[in-house]
């Protein structure tokens, strides 16, 4: 019978096929990409008022200074090239060394663009995860479209630290609610936070709600239980995780529709849940046209 | 099938990097440090918001150099900064509202041919009442920035 620690060490590190962590950090970098360029795109945008940088904690102790248009344009050439260098390092014939740059490049120059981004005033909480994963991901080692059968702990660790940090990012903030609100979640959810942020973000759909206190205030206990639920995504087997995957999804869309939030760094990282490797094969063919082949059972 | 092994040594960086991580995270939210990004504080929207109070929209809106009224999206791409920095900027602004040039000049470089001569700083405020929005809103100027001669 296997000790408790045993039992500690095995989820912590478990055995995942190498193709999973090549998959997914194309995922998560395509999305790092769309952010710089679309989403927090506000770096680019800055230059002109450096009076109002206030740099967050890390970005005082980096000394990293206010993006110029240079700057800026620099790091984020240097998020393009690291996520091009993980497309394609993630093909066996492509020497290592491509996909171990790109990780790095990544990984640097995305932390670099959302210290920017939250240096401004305003720090959002949706990109926890996402920047656990550029730096953490590339520490599974070198990691194939091809490695299906090559489980590995190395792989293992960097997608539990992403998929604690994913769930974290829920569970996390209702210590905060507990934090800010005197240890009283009940005083929150009964409060008038959402109608605050319907009011302050509105639109032609949560205008419809703003005099609905009582369908408000249900979707606000609503909120918090799911939050605190997110954990049980570790109890669900993974043949079934991607039902859990698209009601959080399908929880972000609600709150994108009523709020605009799209909270998509989030999003991407409950990827490092699925098994991406049996649905998209080795990367020289789709798997999802292709008779499956039979697989490892791992995790 | 071969299965993958760590060095001891990788195990306990590891480790030691999960344990780091998480105790950050942790004492972010007890000391409510806002700005450990990307660790920090994950208080959006945790505040409870007074059911019974006021809520409250600021915006900005420029004066051209025909006196017309111009609305500036408080936007990165349009104005330099956001609503919410605007916000956060607001009590040292009150004191020193000169950082507004910067903003106007980045909009006159971003819309060419437009030429602001003011800037003032609006509010939108709404009442709550049992967590439901009452009456009409109330708009209020809270400071007006005019370019020297």
């Amino acid at each position: 019978m296997k000790s408790v620690l045993e039992r500690a060490a095995g989820w912590w590190f478990p055995q995942v096929p190498r193709a999973r962590v090549a998959w997914v950090r194309v995922l998560i970098g395509t999305v790092a990409a769309v952010d710089a360029l679309f989403l927090l795109n506000a770096p680019r945008h800055r230059a002109g008022t450096p009076e109002f940088y206030t740099p967050v904690a890390l970005a005082r102790l980096l000394q990293l200074p206010a993006p110029s248009q240079v700057t800026a344009y620099l790091v984020l050439l240097g998020i393009l090239l690291g996520l091009a260098g993980l497309v394609l390092g993630g093909r066996t014939r492509t020497p290592a060394w491509v996909q171990h740059a790109g990780g790095l490049l990544l990984g640097v120059s995305y932390l670099i663009w959302c210290l920017w981004g939250m240096s401004f005033g305003y720090v959002a909480h949706d990109h926890m995860a996402i920047i656990v994963a550029v730096l953490l991901l590339p520490t599974a080692g070198t990691s194939r479209y091809a490695d299906t059968h090559l489980p590995s702990p190395a792989a293992g660790w960097a997608l539990r630290m992403v998929q604690v940090f994913a769930v974290l990012t829920y569970v996390g903030s209702v210590l905060a609610k507990a934090v800010l609100n005197d240890w009283n979640l009940m005083r929150w959810a009964n409060s008038g936070t959402l109608v605050w942020a319907f009011l302050r973000r509105p639109n032609p759909i949560n205008e419809l709600l703003v005099e609905q206190a009582l369908l408000v205030r249900a979707s606000q206990w609503g909120a918090l239980a799911l939050e605190l639920a997110a954990p049980l995504v570790f109890l669900v087997r993974e043949r079934w995780r991607w039902l859990v995957v698209l009601f959080f999804v399908g929880f972000h869309l609600s709150t994108f529709v009523l709020l605009g939030i799209h909270f998509l760094p989030t999003v991407i990282c409950w990827s490092a849940f699925l098994p991406w490797e049996r649905w998209l094969g080795s990367g020289s063919g789709h798997a999802l046209w292709k008779r499956r082949r039979p697989v490892v059972q791992v995790c | 099938m071969q299965r993958g092994a760590l060095s001891r040594a990788g195990i306990v960086v590891r480790l030691v990097v999960s344990a780091t991580l998480l105790g950050i995270l942790l004492t972010a939210q007890l000391g409510r440090h806002d700005d450990w990004f990307p660790l920090g504080m994950l208080g959006q929207y945790a505040v409870a918001r007074d059911p019974d109070g006021q809520v409250i929209n600021t915006y900005l809106v420029g004066e051209d150099s025909h006196g017309q009224e111009v609305q500036i999206p408080l936007r990165a791409p349009s104005a330099g900064l956001t609503r919410v920095e605007l916000e956060v900027a607001l009590p040292g602004l009150l004191e020193d509202p000169e950082p507004l040039a910067a903003v106007a000049a980045t909009y006159e470089r971003n819309h060419p041919g437009i030429r602001l001569r003011a800037l003032e700083v609006r509010q939108r405020v709404d009442t709550l009442r049992g967590g439901a929005r009452v009456g009409p809103p109330e708009q209020r100027v809270v400071l007006r920035w005019e370019r020297l001669p």
